[in-house]
């Protein structure tokens, strides 16, 4: 027998020589990336060690941070697997902030910094800052509800831009006064009661106005300092056309983990560079996902935001 | 505590109120303790100032005991009322 012809009398038949072939060459896959992943977790976590390991008194509270993701399972599912190992190893307390709809979280952040304003004004004209390393210590009902050493960190482009217009809004704008209630007409008549529920949704929402244009101006800058920025890379990989690239970033699960795990140390590690107004605001443009069904409003919120320089200048991203 | 005019219920209010403080010091004390520490902090360190890592995992121990704690208590009332109702 020639050599080939022993080869094939040795191997298991042909279907036996694909179905063995391609099963093995998926898990040879899988199991080549995962013994990677947990290495590439493993140096991430001694990186971030460096943090945790310094000592801390009792009186301290560790470095807090909010993160807004999307509003999807996808954006949950990547901030656990990714980012948040590598804030546990730093010791970095986090608040997740996960909007019910698009659109949510530019809300939020511009009550936030209004809410500092309002503390602002309301501390006593004479008031000098006084560091108190004690401050942790107090009722946490009493202590101030906006804090500049919290960072506001963008889990993927549809936050960062959300974010960036919550802090231009929330900086150069005043909060509006809240609208006037319209008073309600008692129902005197029981027969009217059934007729009444139905007319009453169409008055409320003729009386619901649009929103009217904030006024911004550089007059209404904070003299507080804003808070820290940061950007983590978020795809938007959900849904049926993501299927393939899920599939995808399965087997290739280390680069992933290392391309977001450094951004998080970075994050971990508060190093923090200027803002710069030409480039950083378009971070992770590529990335912007806007889905059909949307409103009007939450589409314009996924469009690129201007940061005036005013606020650029005031304003510290981590790097 | 207000040593009233009530006399013996008030005593026995007091009574039960020092068993509960004292379940409550037991339980702060032995319990949490125990079990975040076994949790949170490695056998084999070298310094005895707490470290960040530790620090951040008793806050958050403490804060899930607590949590934990009341929601069971909460549950056993509510199953204690129900008993009673019935």
């Amino acid at each position: 027998m020639s050599l080939l012809q022993s080869l094939k009398s040795r191997l298991p038949s042909r279907n036996w020589c694909i179905f063995l072939g391609t099963t093995s060459t998926i898990t040879g896959l899988a199991i080549y990336d995962k013994y990677h992943l947990r290495n590439v977790r493993k140096e991430l976590d001694q990186k971030a060690a460096i943090l945790a390991n310094e000592p801390m008194q009792t009186w301290e509270v560790p470095r807090k941070v909010k993160v807004y993701v999307a509003p999807t399972h996808w954006a949950r599912y990547w901030f656990k697997q990714y980012i948040k190992p590598v804030f546990d190893s730093a010791a970095l307390d986090y608040e997740v902030v996960e909007p019910k709809a698009a659109g949510q979280i530019h809300h939020t952040v511009r009550d936030l910094i209004w809410t500092g304003k309002d503390e602002q004004r309301a501390l006593p004209p004479g008031h000098r800052y006084e560091p108190n390393p004690y401050a942790a210590l107090g009722n946490p009902l009493e202590r101030p509800k906006y804090s500049a050493d919290e960072g506001l960190i963008a889990v993927g482009p549809n936050a960062w831009r959300e974010v960036l217009r919550g802090l231009k809004e929330g900086a150069l704008a005043e909060r509006p006064p809240p609208a006037a209630v319209t008073p309600v007409e008692p129902t005197t008549n029981a027969d009217s009661e059934k007729t009444d529920a139905p007319s009453d949704t169409p008055n409320d929402e003729a009386t619901a106005t649009p929103e009217p244009p904030l006024e911004l101006s550089e007059h209404n800058l904070p003299s507080f300092p804003l808070p820290q920025l940061g950007y983590i890379t978020g795809r938007n990989q959900s849904g049926w056309t993501g299927f393939p690239r899920r599939v995808y970033g399965w087997f290739t699960e280390r680069d992933t983990a290392r391309e977001i795990g450094e951004e998080a140390l970075k994050v971990a590690f508060g190093r923090v560079r200027e803002f710069d107004v030409d480039h950083d605001p378009s971070l992770g443009s590529k990335d912007v996902y806007v889905n059909k069904e949307w409103s009007e409003e939450q589409k314009k919120s996924a469009e690129s935001v201007e940061i005036p320089r005013t606020v650029g200048e005031k304003l510290y991203i981590y790097n | 505590m207000n040593f009233g005019n009530f006399g013996q219920q008030t005593q026995v209010q007091s009574n039960v109120n020092m068993s509960m403080a004292e379940q409550e010091l037991e339980m702060v004390t032995t319990f949490i303790v125990d079990s975040c520490y076994r949790k949170c902090v490695p056998p084999k360190y070298q310094d005895g100032e707490l470290n960040k890592g530790e620090s951040v995992c008793i806050d958050r121990c403490v804060a899930k005991y607590f949590e934990v704690n009341m929601k069971v208590g909460q549950k056993l009332t509510a199953q204690a009322n129900q008993g009673q109702l019935r």
